[in-house]
């Protein structure tokens, strides 16, 4: 039809929802460029998607979307899809990756791809039950075959060597029903950085989340931690073997004062 | 057995730290999950008559607000969104390797 586009039509110019999207490979390399680290924030509804978007309007920062294979069972996975498109188009500067956040095999890391996610995290740590510590081969065969997919179509893909959990219990946290269960060893729980330079050279992942003492949850340390149950030497020494490989910390929620103030007073502990 | 209070999380100055050594992405869910169910716990606690959903998400909306904003200025991300370009998806890098 000449004269009017067919995306527009009569609708409000709002710009193509695809427009901002990023991958997480072209938002970490920007981020390595300049220094900065991105946060990556959970997302299961609405109200923690708008949150997020007004936060990073604010600030006028690129954004990490994630969401779970409990936060698209919840939400279902058109309603993400579709939020996602919203929150594109209200904010068409600020660059989003749409993330999925422990994929435990391929069929959920290819769904993901096909609801628009612009990354994934294959989770090879953890066997598909995502409870059971999976060896070497496990891992960098599964997430060889899911980084080959999705590079077909461009999309980014988070790889993890080690297994999160807490070096004072030794062993992890559910969250969604993901999170090794039962106790593991001490060395399982710290990335061996030899191996995270054989699993790098072997998957060719975008990004390599590493087990350094972070685990899932509210309590993830009963003191004030130091390098015996908060390894940063762990990614000092990494970082220095693969000095262009962007790491991943994941349960890095500090916990504030402020908000435990909050809950405790007006709930149960 | 609830520990010592101040010290549940992971400290920002070690993510600092880490993102001197080549961290970029630092996932966070807890703390988001404090601040929304805090505030709706307040205006619950505070006013237990009140049902409509928006007087008790809006102010767990803008905790959760507050708490990004706090993370974005921390890592250094902030600032950023303007000096990216994002590649269209027809020339998103494919099979790139190291």
């Amino acid at each position: 039809m000449r004269g009017q586009s067919a995306t527009t039509g009569s609708k409000p110019d709002t710009g193509d929802s695809s427009l901002a999207r990023i991958t997480l490979r072209q938002l970490l390399d920007h981020a390595a460029e300049y220094g900065y680290g991105v946060p990556a924030f959970n997302m299961n509804n609405m109200e923690q998607g708008l949150a997020i978007m007004e936060a990073a309007e604010e600030t006028k920062s690129p954004v990490i979307l994630q969401a779970s294979r409990g936060a698209r069972a919840y939400a279902n996975d058109v309603v993400l899809a579709k939020l996602i498109d919203a929150l594109v188009e209200i904010h068409p500067d600020i660059p989003v990756c749409m993330h999925l956040d422990h994929g435990n095999n391929e069929a959920t890391c290819v769904t993901a791809i096909q609801y628009g996610f612009t990354s994934v995290m294959m989770d090879g740590s953890l066997k598909e039950d995502g409870k059971s510590p999976a060896d070497y081969a496990y891992n960098s065969g599964i997430t060889k075959r899911v980084v080959d997919m999705a590079h077909w179509g461009g999309v980014s893909v988070e790889g993890e060597i080690g297994v999160l959990g807490s070096l004072e219990s030794g062993g992890g946290e559910q969250e969604d029903g993901h999170g090794v269960e039962g106790a593991i060893s001490h060395d399982q729980l710290l990335t061996d950085p030899e191996q995270a330079v054989e699993f790098v050279k072997d998957t060719h992942v975008d990004a390599l989340a590493v087990a350094m003492g972070t685990s899932h949850g509210a309590y993830k340390f009963s003191r004030k931690p130091d390098g015996a149950v908060l390894a940063m030497n762990v990614i000092e020494d990494i970082h220095r073997r693969l000095p262009n490989m962007h790491l991943v910390m994941h349960g890095s929620s500090s916990v504030p004062e402020d908000l435990q103030e909050i809950i405790n007073k007006y709930g149960a502990r | 057995m609830a520990p010592d209070e101040a010290d549940l999380g992971v400290p920002v100055e070690e993510i600092q730290r880490g993102i001197k050594h080549g961290v970029r992405k630092i996932n966070i869910d807890t703390d988001n999950r404090m601040a929304l169910t805090g505030a709706i716990r307040k205006v619950l606690t505070e006013n237990p008559s009140e049902f409509d959903p928006r007087k008790y998400l809006t102010p767990a909306m803008a905790a959760m607000r507050k708490l990004c904003k706090e993370r974005f200025e921390q890592f250094g991300t902030a600032g950023n969104a303007p000096k990216i370009k994002p590649l269209p998806s027809r020339r998103w890098p494919s099979a790139q390797v190291r």
